[in-house]
This record gives structure tokens, C-alpha cells and sequence, in this order.
């Protein structure tokens, strides 16, 4: 109690009260002009900067605030810059893989390649862009899964934009029997886009002999539809086709092989004369 | 019970539904079941293509089960009101018209196109009216309206079309007429592959025979320019008599309303290799 009076002068309370007020206004003013930011740039249809920015300005007025208060508490700032100097050091050789992320970013943000809310297949994940940050991308999966990828991985590797284009093309491969009718597979694939008003009129749909193969002659039919809904016209589509061709009557094959086992005798063992 | 039936008559307006009474709606191929409730409405809503030409209203009528090829889908409110509002409306994306292989207008001419939409129908109920179901009539085919699939617009389909008159031109009670003004002041013809007609951008107008119109869309192209300019008219179809808006547009036109369109509203002919 002695201590604690001793310690607590009138200056001291003084001074830790005015910190409080510092800390608690200086964070309120920090989350507004974040937030004012943030705004700015999501009006202009840029999402990811917003949060960006927002996260930005957010935590450089904290850290001011943060030094304003440590100020008003009595630290001698001079000495605090110097070891945090060689803390910076140390900091950064213990964090290479984080600055490479975070230089990553900066690109990612720059390039535009995505950005929040398009869906992206990176490496085996496949999933909507929830938020672009300076160390990571995070994405929601198809069956509700949060993944962090490292910004790094995604400069690195080769990333798929699922939902960049407004359309999008349909392809059904299918491989039929060599002595197949093609024109009843034309008519068929005809059919299913006039009954599915999903399917584009134009682009309209696309029937390609792809090549000649073992088992008989690979066919690639495209249908386009536009990117919302896709998973299940695609779906829509495969059935439909799928039940076309049965009602054609147009065979259909999976690769066969046939294998031939020969049963040999063994001479040796063979009953001498 | 007191059937009130029209026939000819327009199928659009403020019905009054008695509670836990149902209004029927046959309008072309769509028939809209709206059940009132003390607390909901249920809407049944079921396309027959076979049957076009209808046009009749009862309320009330026996609320039977939908099929199961119907939509239902159900509101809720505190207390539903007795006026259930039906207004037809112009479709949310532009209507793409494909006109007959090899057509052009002549250099120096004008004429006018009258091409034929599928309205939506949008229910309202209460006062002030509260939007319970929107649906279009017809379900076009999408289609893409651009130079590639990379830059465009989605659209409609329209059906071929070879553009009679007014009169001739087959028309049922859910469709409007859009009249296309098209000035080729160029002294070459001007061939025309694909129509696009922004629909989200114009009116909607009946006339004292209860046909529908939109706000009419006029295009001129100059003579050294191969750039047209569209122009949709706030005034109402000169061909029209005895006019009334019922719907306005859902969106707005820029502001000059004058737009360069060449390449968005008309597609010429793809050159043909020699």
C-alpha cells in the first residue's frame, strides 16, 4: 500500500489519465479514419484496396497513439527507437518468409488478377476470395472450409479465375463408338440447348471431333451459360446429354482392355518317353 | 360465390381479395394463383406454352393444390391487406432479335421494326403497394451480345423475326409491341445481323385496346459515320391511341439518352470470306 501510494503522485494519476483519454480517443479516431478510407475506396468498386487501406491507416494511428501514450506514461521514446532498431534487425532475418508474402501481396493487389468475392482454383483448393491481405489470400472452399494461402504460393503458382468472364463455356466430352452416327450426336447436343433456356443462343453451342482413339472417336460438346449458377447447369447439362444420347441410340464407350491368358505346359515336367 | 370474370378486358390493376379467398390470373401461358391468407400470401405460379391466347381473371375461385410443376412461394406480413396489385413490366436484360438471314435497310431509307417482348408480371399487395412476386411470362432463352465472350452484355433471345406491321404481327396478351426506328442515311445499305433492344431502359404503355407498348426506340445512322446513335422516346408510340405509362423503366438512360450504339444495338454482317 505504501508502494502503491508513493507511486501514485497527483502528476502520476494526472498522467496515466490523460494516457487513457489518448488511448481511448486516439483509438476511436483511428477506426474513423480507417473506416472513412475504406469507404473511399470501396465506393470506387475496389474492395480489396479498402481493406487494405482500412487495415493500413487503422494500425499506423494505433501505432502513433501507442507512442503518444508510452509518451505521456513517463518512456523515454529515444530508447525505445534504439532497441526497437535492433529488434527490427533481428525481426527481419527471423522473418524473411513474412516479407516475401508481404512484397507478394503488394503485386497480387497491384496485378488485380482477382479480387474479393471471385472464385479462384489455386493449387487443389477451389473457393470465393473473402479477403486479399498483405500476408495471405483467405478463401472460403465449396464445402465451407476457410484456407489461408500464403501470398507467396499464389505469385508462384498458376491460378485459374473461375468467375472473372461474365459466361462461361461448358465442355462435355464424350467418346463413342467408332461406327456412330455423328449426325444424331450433332442433333442431340442441338436439342439440349434449345430446351435449356440457360443455354446461350451466342455463343451457341460447339461440337468438335477431338480424335480417333482406341476405343472409338472422342467428341467435345460445349454449350456456354453465364457464370452464376454454373455447378448446377453443368450438372443440368451432363444428365441431359447423357439421356439424349441413350435416346438416339447412340453408343457411348469407356476404354476397354481385353487381356488373353495363355496357359502354357511345363516341358520339363513333361512325362519322358 | 360472386365470380367476377373479364375477358378482353385488362388483366393488370388493383383486385380486391377477400380473405382466405384465392384470384386467378390466366394471362398467356402463365396461370398465377394468389391465395389470401390472414398472415400470407401464397402465390402458385405455373406455365402451360400449349395455351397463349388466355386472358381471365376470377376472384374468387377454389384454391386447389398446386402441382408439382408449379412454383409456390409464400409472404408473410403482419396482416395481409385486401388489394393485390398486377402490373406487367419489361424484362431486366435487353432483348437480343436475330431479323431473317441476309436483312438490310436500303441506304437513304427509314423504316420502322415492331418486334414483340414477353412482359414480366409483378404482384403488389397492400397499401402502399409491397412488392410479393415478380416473374416473366415467358422464360427467354440468355443469350451474350458482344463482339466476344469477353466483352458484351448478357441478353434475351428474341425470336426470329421478320418484322410485319403491327397488326400483323402475332400477339398475345402478355406481349408488347417495340417499335424501332432505324435511319440509314449512309448511301450504302445497312445490314443488320442482331438487334439489341434495351429493354431495362424503357416504358411500358397500354392502349385504349389494352395492347402493350414500350417507349420507342429510334436509330440513325449518319451517312460518314459507321457509328449509330440511339434515342428512346419519353413520349408514348405515335401508333398507340389513348395511351398510359404502367410501368416505368428499371433503369435510367445516360443522360444525353443519345448513346454510340453501332456495335451494341445493331450488329452488322460478319464479313464473308471472298
Amino acid at each position: 500500500m505504501s508502494f502503491l501510494s508513493a507511486y501514485l503522485t497527483p502528476e502520476r494519476i494526472a498522467a496515466l489519465l490523460r494516457a487513457s483519454v489518448i488511448l481511448v480517443l486516439g483509438v476511436v479516431a483511428a477506426r474513423i479514419i480507417a473506416g472513412w478510407f475504406g469507404q473511399a475506396l470501396a465506393r470506387k468498386g475496389r474492395p480489396q484496396e479498402s481493406i487494405l487501406a482500412r487495415r493500413i491507416v487503422f494500425y499506423s494511428l494505433l501505432a502513433l497513439v501507442s507512442t503518444m501514450v508510452l509518451h505521456e506514461l513517463g518512456f523515454h521514446l529515444g530508447v525505445l527507437f534504439g532497441a526497437a532498431g535492433i529488434l527490427t534487425v533481428a525481426i527481419g532475418f527471423a522473418s524473411q518468409t513474412s516479407a516475401s508474402n508481404l512484397v507478394s501481396g503488394i503485386f497480387l493487389i497491384a496485378e488485380r488478377s482477382f479480387v474479393v468475392g471471385d472464385t479462384i482454383q489455386v493449387g487443389e483448393h477451389t473457393g470465393e476470395i473473402l479477403s486479399i491481405d498483405l500476408l495471405s489470400v483467405k478463401l472460403r472452399t465449396l464445402d465451407n472450409i476457410l484456407v489461408r494461402v500464403p501470398n507467396e504460393e499464389i505469385i508462384k503458382s498458376r491460378v485459374k479465375n473461375i468467375t472473372h468472364f461474365p459466361i462461361r463455356r461448358c465442355d462435355v466430352p464424350v467418346q463413342v463408338a467408332i461406327d456412330s452416327d455423328l449426325s444424331k450426336a450433332r442433333r442431340a447436343l442441338s436439342a439440349v440447348a434449345a430446351r435449356n433456356p440457360q443455354c446461350l443462343v451466342d455463343p451457341g453451342p460447339e461440337f468438335h471431333v477431338v480424335r480417333f482413339t482406341d476405343n472409338g472417336i472422342a467428341l467435345l460438346l460445349s454449350v456456354w451459360a453465364r457464370r452464376e449458377g454454373f455447378a448446377g447447369f453443368q450438372t443440368k447439362v451432363r444428365e441431359d446429354l447423357r439421356d439424349a444420347f441413350l435416346k438416339e441410340g447412340i453408343p457411348t464407350v469407356v476404354p476397354q482392355m481385353v487381356m488373353r491368358y495363355e496357359e502354357k505346359r511345363d516341358e520339363r515336367a513333361a512325362p519322358s518317353a | 360465390m360472386n365470380e367476377i370474370v373479364r375477358r378482353a378486358a385488362p388483366w393488370w390493376g388493383n383486385f380486391a381479395v377477400p380473405e382466405s379467398q384465392c384470384a386467378a390470373f390466366d394471362v398467356g401461358p402463365l396461370e398465377i394463383r394468389a391465395l389470401r391468407q390472414p398472415r400470407q400470401w401464397v402465390i402458385a405460379v405455373e406455365r402451360n406454352l400449349a395455351l397463349t391466347d388466355r386472358i381471365l381473371v376470377r376472384i374468387p375461385v377454389d384454391w386447389q393444390e398446386p402441382r408439382s410443376t408449379a412454383t409456390v412461394s409464400r409472404v408473410m406480413s403482419r396482416a395481409t391487406q385486401e388489394t393485390l396489385r398486377v402490373q406487367p413490366v419489361l424484362p431486366d436484360r435487353p432483348l437480343v432479335v436475330s431479323p431473317p438471314p441476309r436483312f438490310a435497310i436500303a441506304s437513304r431509307e427509314t423504316v420502322v421494326l415492331y418486334v414483340r417482348i414477353p412482359v414480366w408480371i409483378r404482384l403488389f399487395s397492400g397499401d402502399p403497394p409491397a412488392l410479393v412476386r415478380e416473374m416473366p411470362s415467358v422464360r427467354m432463352r440468355d443469350t451474350w451480345s458482344g463482339p466476344t465472350p469477353k466483352e458484351g452484355e448478357l441478353g434475351y433471345a428474341g425470336e426470329e423475326h421478320d418484322f410485319p406491321s403491327p397488326d400483323e404481327l402475332p400477339l398475345a396478351p402478355h406481349h408488347a409491341v417495340c417499335s424501332v426506328r432505324v435511319s440509314n442515311r449512309a448511301p450504302v445499305f445497312l445490314p443488320i445481323e442482331e438487334m439489341r433492344i434495351p429493354l431495362p431502359q424503357l416504358s411500358l404503355y397500354s392502349d385504349s385496346a389494352s395492347r402493350l407498348w414500350t417507349s420507342p426506340v429510334s436509330l440513325e445512322r449518319e451517312p460518314d459515320n459507321d457509328l449509330a446513335a440511339l434515342h428512346v422516346s419519353e413520349e408514348p408510340p405515335a401508333e398507340a391511341q389513348g395511351t398510359a405509362r404502367i410501368s416505368e423503366p428499371r433503369l435510367q438512360l445516360e443522360r444525353s439518352r443519345i448513346v454510340r450504339v453501332f456495335g451494341s444495338l445493331l450488329r452488322p454482317h460478319r464479313e464473308e470470306n471472298p
